[in-house]
């Protein structure tokens, strides 16, 4: 009976070893499932190498404002301004550059994004107000702005933009276009800051356990408002090289870009370092997204469906994750027991 | 430090405290639950910004004190609450605030810091991996590597708040061992704790804080036991623990326990049996499995795979805290902040809130009557002596012991037929204790069954009526009410 | 002579902070009537006359509705992030079910669905354990792509019995019965939340779930009821918009989710700072409602008004959370 019973929490445990392992690749799992239908469906389409440059051409400004918003999360704070960011980065693009050297013009941009990023990092360290709050008033004050720059041209601002900048967003090196180079060397960049720098890993610190990084020394109001500076710069970036793609401006043109960046960096979160937040697990959420749309989008699924099924994916990602985390906790009460005190006598007795 | 003052809303907690450490020296500070220890501790971290008064390091006046300059200026704290970083290995948690070693320019360099913080461990005396994550470590092992933390790089301060309660005996040893050889070389300790006899062991200084003000500073030597607990109490000791009468006869059985197994296999065929009018004290060492009965038999902890319980003599299956409330168990939990109350609601409505069923004007409406309510807390305020300014303060305003009197109020206000004390006395000062060792005793005679749940063999030998010794989930030993001692408990607790 | 000097500085010291957390804590309802009274100097012909006070009323009904509900939610912790695409899911099904049905038939399914989508963000929430945010920002997505999917992206509007649109015109001793309706949500749902049991159970579970939890209280089944709560509330305010609108319009919700947040964090700056509360929300949206309405009459321009609204909002917090940050240190 007890040999019974031994056998059953054996087995128990080894599933749970298999699911944990499992469960960590789980929406890798599913981002294979994924291209492999798309193949079965569209098999002369979809799996091209131009289908895939394709999918990385769509995906690479998500990733940029979504990697930012990544930076932000990892110390457990919103910035819902990002839509807005990119959106204001984007009027004001089209609006200068006509008028600019394209450096200075870009530069200038960058700047108002990533101050905008300081202001939400500063009242919300100094004034104490909660991310949640302060970025979203920044956000309808932005959006406000951007509603009165335009309101001079007829809402859409498409004239006068140089040749060489549109260039950026439809230029190719080796076929593979400017823009997922961007992405991915900001990508890697952010992955290595957030990894393997004391900064990244006090970011970390002080999403990990807040107290502990206070207590600890951490400069925790420092590193914030430098999150969210990186956040608005990136935004930022996104809006500038969201104009050299589409050649126009208009005040709604980067809101997308808040739920989209939300949906992927969850989708990331419950990925590989399950309940963390990182750059590695946003790209794989940002591809997850990009696949899907450039999927149903050749299997000719209505754009408003294809909602719904984001919105279904991002619910059926984080609950598996749940679901392993919850076994993850169970294993980890395991460990936790074989280290208490009661272990250490029995050895003693013996 | 300096006429250290602190004001928070309504109460100032520390008032014109002057402090001083010498170099080399191990400086206990003492007071009961609200004398302002912590605060202070807290000031000097740079944690709470003062309000009033000076400190100097080596003679020199810091001026703008923040978490970061204390740090800089070599101050190391061990807080009463573990801080590690769930996420992060041991090795992250030991080096965080320190810098990490680079290469490459700014990269981290891992192999290096494993490496060091392994030689610190070693150094230490503590034979862990630095690369596990602190997540699979045992509760000793994680307040090591706190500690640790603050030792990786030797600051010229370490203040310890109480950081003996969660740890075994030989732990405690062990942690003593390692102060004096940081002494040794050099550091200066101040040492925060409840339990006095370690302030007898280990300190040269002691100071005596007293409702923020401070009482005295004097050489531990050139004082005894009772003095010290006089100075901290104020007045002449009072007498902790109630006087029980010899031979009284208990009524029938409350609560009869049969060979009961947990899910998690921490409690393991465990049998036993309360009386009506009978305190049972229940104990063992950290993780013997007696604070998870507690836990358990009210439904908020692991289930039991396999035995049974009646309750007054009807099977009872705990499925949660509202089946056993409806069966008249209550349960004062161990951790009185995090499972007790609820800090931003008032007194009158913490009180209240297990049996809101009974302050309903119907049960369609489900409106509660606010004036019954309020006055029945007010009564139970008046009769546990609860200080407070009213039935409507919030409670995270009040001290540890009024706070804890407030559970108990929750559970008093329908007389319970099985009252279960996870812990009541944790971090609760001397009068606070004895008002509750005498409440509980009380409530016996009145009738409830008391299942007393504590790891201080001295207060089981003074308030109960047997007690119950768990080793490793498995009853041990019975001791009866006249062979009950604190030693006798501790032998059976180590196997004996 | 130290005892007085101390008695004396305690005194000082307690009078201070009263003072400092009095001022706090009514900081909205000051701010409300400074605002008021700057309109009325400003255009003291349009603005405080009885008329506008009651078109403020109006304006205010649904965005007040919505914002009750989304309280409850809060007071959990739980952000819900769906209330919007919940109201205009409401009010493009109510426009496509009147033609088919009567008003009285109609309405109970639309606030069912309500109901039932708040029972799947309270399921996957609390019983499955995802955070909130990230459960009904799924929801609002999917919601938000059915709505246009089944409009098409067009408005809904042919067969709309006018009794329904009458129930946003109307009006009662030259009250209009949307004003009637919010302040009968808001007395229900205040009694709800202070008087009766279940506001008991929904402050203990959004201060300390662990401590509910051991005082014998269904955590999950709080979290369901408001979400419920919160869902069905929006989908009144998605009917009652319809019938405003006298149409089912695919993005006409839309706007309504920053402003009923940001009603319910001012709100939970007055009173007792730091809790979301329902009569804290109720001048949170007055004080929305004075602003657009005194930009309005002022002739500001709409997008000056969202940069009014957005840094008004920042201001309102940053200046109760000053109070709110020097009480949480010392707890």
């Amino acid at each position: 009976m007890a040999r019974l019973m031994q056998l059953r929490t054996d087995l128990k445990q080894r599933f749970q070893d298999v699911a944990l392992k499992g469960g960590r690749y789980g929406t890798v799992i599913g981002l294979l499932i994924l291209f492999a239908v798309f193949t079965a469906l569209k098999p002369t389409i979809f799996p091209t190498v131009r289908n895939f440059i394709n999918i990385f051409n769509q995906i690479s400004l998500l990733g940029i404002c979504a990697a930012g918003l990544t930076v932000c999360l990892v110390m457990n704070e919103f910035d819902l301004s990002i839509g807005a960011i990119a959106t204001l980065a984007a009027v004001l693009t089209a609006g200068w550059l006509p008028h600019m050297p394209l450096l200075a013009g870009v530069v200038a941009v960058l700047v108002v994004s990533t101050i905008i990023g300081l202001i939400n990092g500063l009242i919300i360290t100094s004034l104490r107000v909660s991310s949640f709050m302060t970025t979203l008033g920044m956000m309808t004050v932005l959006t406000g702005f951007s509603y009165w720059y335009t309101s001079g041209s007829g809402a859409i601002l498409y004239s006068g933009i140089p040749e060489g900048f549109l260039h950026i967003g439809k230029g190719t090196f080796f076929y593979i276009p400017y823009l997922v180079f961007f992405m991915i060397g900001i990508l890697l960049v952010l992955h290595i800051v957030l990894n393997h720098t004391m900064t990244g890993r006090r970011m970390y610190a002080v999403g990990g356990n807040p107290e502990a990084a206070r207590f600890g020394g951490i400069p925790i109001a420092r590193l914030k408002i430098l999150g969210f500076m990186i956040s608005g710069m990136l935004a930022g970036l996104t809006g500038i090289l969201l104009v050299a793609r589409l050649g126009l401006a208009e005040p709604t043109i980067g809101d997308r870009f808040l739920f989209d960046s939300f949906t992927v960096a969850f989708i990331g979160a419950a990925s590989i370092r399950v309940g963390r937040f990182h750059i590695l697990g946003t790209l794989i959420g940002t591809l997850i997204l990009g696949t899907i749309l450039n999927g149903f989008t050749l299997l000719d699924v209505p754009y408003h469906l294809q909602l719904v099924v984001q919105g279904a994916i991002l619910i059926a990602a984080v609950t598996s994750a749940g679901l392993w985390q919850g076994l993850l906790q169970s294993v980890r009460l395991r460990d936790v027991r074989r280290g208490l005190p009661g272990g250490r006598r029995e050895s003693e007795d013996a | 430090m300096k006429g250290i003052t602190k004001v928070f809303p309504g109460t100032v907690a520390c008032e014109a405290i002057d402090f001083d450490l010498r170099a080399g020296e191990i400086h206990a500070l003492v007071g009961q639950n609200g004398a302002g220890k912590s605060t202070l501790i807290r000031v000097l971290a740079g944690i709470y910004p003062r309000d009033a008064g000076e400190i100097f390091i080596e003679g020199e006046p810091v001026e703008h004190l923040t978490p970061w300059t204390a740090h800089d200026l070599g101050m190391r704290f061990i807080h009463q609450e573990l801080n590690l970083v769930p996420q992060f290995n041991v090795a992250e948690n030991i080096v965080l605030g320190d810098p990490y070693p680079f290469r490459f320019g700014r990269l981290i360099d891992w192999r290096r810091l494993n490496r060091h913080v392994g030689s610190v461990l070693a150094d230490l005396g503590i034979s862990i991996d630095p690369r596990r994550s602190v997540q699979s470590l045992s509760v000793a092992e994680q307040w090591m590597v706190a500690i640790a933390r603050a030792l990786y790089s030797r600051g010229r301060v370490l203040v310890m708040d109480e950081p003996t309660s969660s740890l075994t005996r030989e732990d405690v040893q062990e942690l003593f061992d390692l102060v004096r050889s940081l002494v040794a070389k050099g550091t200066s300790v101040i040492y925060i704790s409840h339990r006095l006899e370690e302030v007898f062991e280990l300190a040269q200084r002691v100071t005596v804080l007293r409702d923020g003000h401070k009482v005295t500073t004097t050489d531990v030597d050139s004082i005894d036991l009772s003095e010290l607990v006089r100075l901290m109490v104020g007045g002449s000791p009072q007498k902790l623990y109630p006087t029980i009468e010899e031979d009284r006869s208990v009524g029938k059985p409350v609560l009869q326990a049969d060979e009961l197994t947990s899910i998690d296999g921490r409690l393991v065929d465990l049998s036993l049996e309360v009386h009506e009018r009978e305190v049972v004290g229940l104990t063992g060492l950290l993780g013997a499995g007696h604070n998870e009965f507690a836990d358990s038999l009210f439904g908020v902890g692991a289930q039991f795979s396999s035995g049974q319980v009646l309750l007054d003599g009807k099977p009872y299956e705990p499925r949660g805290a509202r089946d056993a409330i409806g069966r008249g168990i209550g349960l004062v939990p161990a951790e009185r902040r995090s499972q007790g109350l609820i800090g931003e609601m008032r007194i009158w409505e913490n009180i209240i809130l297990a049996h809101l069923r009974h302050f309903l004007i119907d049960p369609i409406t489900q409106i509660i009557r606010h004036r019954e309510a309020n006055r029945e807390a007010l009564e139970q305020m008046r009769s546990l002596r609860i200080v407070a300014v009213g039935p409507e303060q919030e409670v995270r305003y009040l001290s540890g012991g009024n706070q804890q009197k407030v559970v108990l109020a929750k559970w008093l206000l329908r007389r319970p037929r099985l009252l279960v004390l996870n812990e009541p006395t944790r971090g609760i000062d001397v009068s606070a204790k004895a008002e509750i060792y005498g409440l509980v005793r009380r409530l016996a005679d009145e009738g409830s069954g008391i299942l007393f749940v504590s790891t201080e063999a001295e207060e089981l030998a003074g308030v109960c009526d047997r007690v119950l010794i768990l080793r490793q989930g498995r009853l041990v030993a019975e001791i009866p009410r006249r062979e009950l001692s604190a030693q006798r408990i501790m032998e059976a607790c180590y196997g004996g | 002579m130290p005892e007085e000097l101390s008695s004396r500085s305690k005194e000082h010291w307690k009078r201070t902070i009263s003072f400092v957390s009095g001022i706090r804590r009514y900081g909205i309802i000051v701010s409300l009537f400074l605002l008021f009274l700057c309109f009325s100097l400003l255009r003291p012909d349009v603005f405080p006359t009885l008329g506008n006070l009651i078109s403020i009323l109006k304006q205010i009904a649904l965005l007040g509705i919505m914002s009750a509900g989304l309280t409850i939610s809060l007071v959990l912790g739980d952000f819900d992030l769906s209330v919007a695409a919940v109201a205009t899911w409401s009010g493009v099904m109510i426009a496509a079910l009147l033609p088919q049905m009567s008003m009285w038939l109609a309405i109970p399914i639309v606030l069912a669905m309500g109901v039932g989508i708040g029972l799947i963000n309270g399921f996957f929430s609390a019983a499955v354990g995802i955070s909130p945010f990230i459960v009904t920002l799924a929801t609002q997505t999917m919601l938000r792509g059915l709505t246009l999917w089944y409009t098409g992206g067009y408005s809904l509007y042919s067969g709309i019995p006018r009794g329904f649109i009458m129930v946003a015109r109307g009006t009662f001793l030259s009250i209009p019965y949307l004003v009637y309706i919010m302040l009968f949500i808001y007395i229900v749902v205040y009694v709800l939340a202070n008087h009766m049991a279940f506001g008991k159970r929904l402050y203990a579970v959004g201060g300390n779930p662990t401590a509910a939890r051991y005082s014998g209280i269904r955590v999950v089944r709080v979290h369901l009821v408001a979400f419920m709560i919160s869902s069905v509330l929006a989908a009144l305010t998605g009917i009652l918009l319809a019938a405003r609108l006298s149409s089912g319009q695919p993005r006409a919700g839309e706007g309504l989710l920053l402003s009923a947040f940001a009603a319910c964090f001012l709100g939970a700056t007055t009173f007792r700072i730091g809790r979301f509360n329902v009569l804290g929300t109720l001048i949170g949206v007055l004080f929305i409602g004075t602003l657009n309405n005194g930009l309005v009459i002022l002739g500001v321009p709409f997008y000056l008004q969202y940069v009014i609204q957005g840094a008004v909002l920042i201001i309102a917090i940053a200046a109760s959370g000053l109070a709110r940050s020097s009480i949480r240190a010392s707890v």
